[in-house]
């Protein structure tokens, strides 16, 4: 009997509602990193999800599917930010993507980085962003130098460039 | 935070969210799909139906006109729908490809855009003013009723004709000016963030 790969034959495309089980956090972080108005990054999400939709059916897993998505929701998230011609407002982290935490104080100081986290990528040039939102969402680096179409030292640079603008962010936010 | 550690940051990026917040996104997503869905069935369905009640009334009244009107028709939907169509894949090759590819294309598509937004701010009001002057010079010469005798209508509907088509195109005109003058900023916005990425792109080689 010979498997699906050997025969040459594509595994089949998972559903939409499957995308979005399992990689619906994703596009909410990548929405969250360039839109921080709940209500616009409201509607970033759908702008996602709607791309997402019509683009599943050409997926041919020349890489991951949470590569996939992840490109087609960081450009949608730069073109909407070049659309909205202005720069992203920083907000409140919204609660709602906080987990519980048995232990409040905890949950309170993990609040407390994440959003001061959020708001220093947030101020980060966009293509730094992209690739500090890419490495945060745990993408290896050959992964992400291929979704960005860049070399590996290119890429070795500007992550370097983008590490040392969001540490010093993060100084300053202290 | 004191330290910098990506691995650390990392986890910290992607702590699961709470179950009220997984669940409001499946929500947005289904709501997204059903909207998209409709809209395609929408589309099939109205191009459908305007294609029957074309062919009915190519039938009912098989005169050479209606064959070259009705023809016309059919042939704009299928433009239309091979239009859409086409847009549709460049929407999601940009959006699948790389940054840079999707800002290039971008800036295309803004560019054409405010190029069909300058015409039609030119050409809508040219219409209006062709149109006021065939009407002033109806007046003038003594044939109030050019457009009476053409369309069948009546001097008052001559001039409640008049009175929407130009607030129509007043309209027309301010959209236009909005999206033009809008294009201008989106336009300069991409433009500036292309070269934020080729310049990035240039120090990191």
């Amino acid at each position: 009997m010979t498997s699906d790969a050997e025969s040459g034959k594509r595994a089949p495309l998972p559903s939409f509602e499957q995308v979005v089980a399992e990689h619906g956090a994703l596009i909410a972080r990548i929405a969250m990193s360039y839109e921080a108005d709940p209500a616009l990054r409201e509607d970033l999400v759908q702008q996602i999800f709607l791309a997402v939709w019509q683009a599943l059916p050409t997926f041919r897993a020349d890489s991951s599917l949470r590569t996939f998505i992840a490109r087609i929701a960081q450009n949608r998230a730069i073109s909407y930010v070049a659309k909205q011609v202005r720069q992203p407002a920083v907000a409140e982290l919204d609660d709602r993507i906080e987990a519980e935490d048995p232990d409040p104080e905890q949950t309170a100081m993990r609040a407390s980085d994440r959003r001061a986290l959020l708001e220093a990528t947030r101020k980060l040039p966009l293509p730094q962003r992209q690739v500090i939102v890419l490495v945060l969402e745990g993408f290896d680096y050959s992964e992400i130098a291929e979704m960005l179409d860049i070399a590996p030292n290119a890429l070795a640079l500007r992550l370097s460039r983008a590490k040392a603008n969001l540490k010093s962010l993060l100084e300053r936010a202290r | 935070m004191t330290d910098f550690d990506l691995d650390r940051l990392g986890e910290l990026w992607r702590q699961d969210p709470e179950p009220a917040e997984i669940e409001r996104l499946r929500r947005t997503a289904k709501m997204v799909s059903r909207r998209a869905r409709m809209a395609q069935i929408a589309d099939t369905v109205g191009a459908i139906v305007v294609s029957v009640v074309m062919l009915g009334v190519t039938i009912l009244n098989p005169q050479p006109t209606t064959v070259v009107v009705v023809t016309a028709a059919l042939l704009m939907i299928l433009y239309t729908f091979e239009r859409n169509r086409k847009l549709r894949e460049t929407e999601i090759r940009m959006l699948s490809g790389t940054t840079e590819e999707m800002l290039d294309q971008s800036i295309e598509r803004a560019r054409a855009t405010r190029k069909r937004m300058r015409l039609n701010l030119i050409s809508v009001p040219v219409a209006i003013v062709v149109y006021s002057a065939l009407i002033f010079a109806a007046r003038r010469g003594n044939d109030p009723t050019i457009l009476r005798s053409q369309l069948h209508l009546s001097e008052h509907m001559v001039l409640v004709t008049t009175i929407v088509l130009v607030l129509v195109a007043a309209f027309m005109t301010i959209g236009y000016a909005r999206t033009f003058i809008r294009s201008r900023a989106e336009l300069d916005s991409l433009e500036w963030l292309r070269d934020a990425y080729r310049r990035e792109r240039d120090e990191s080689q």
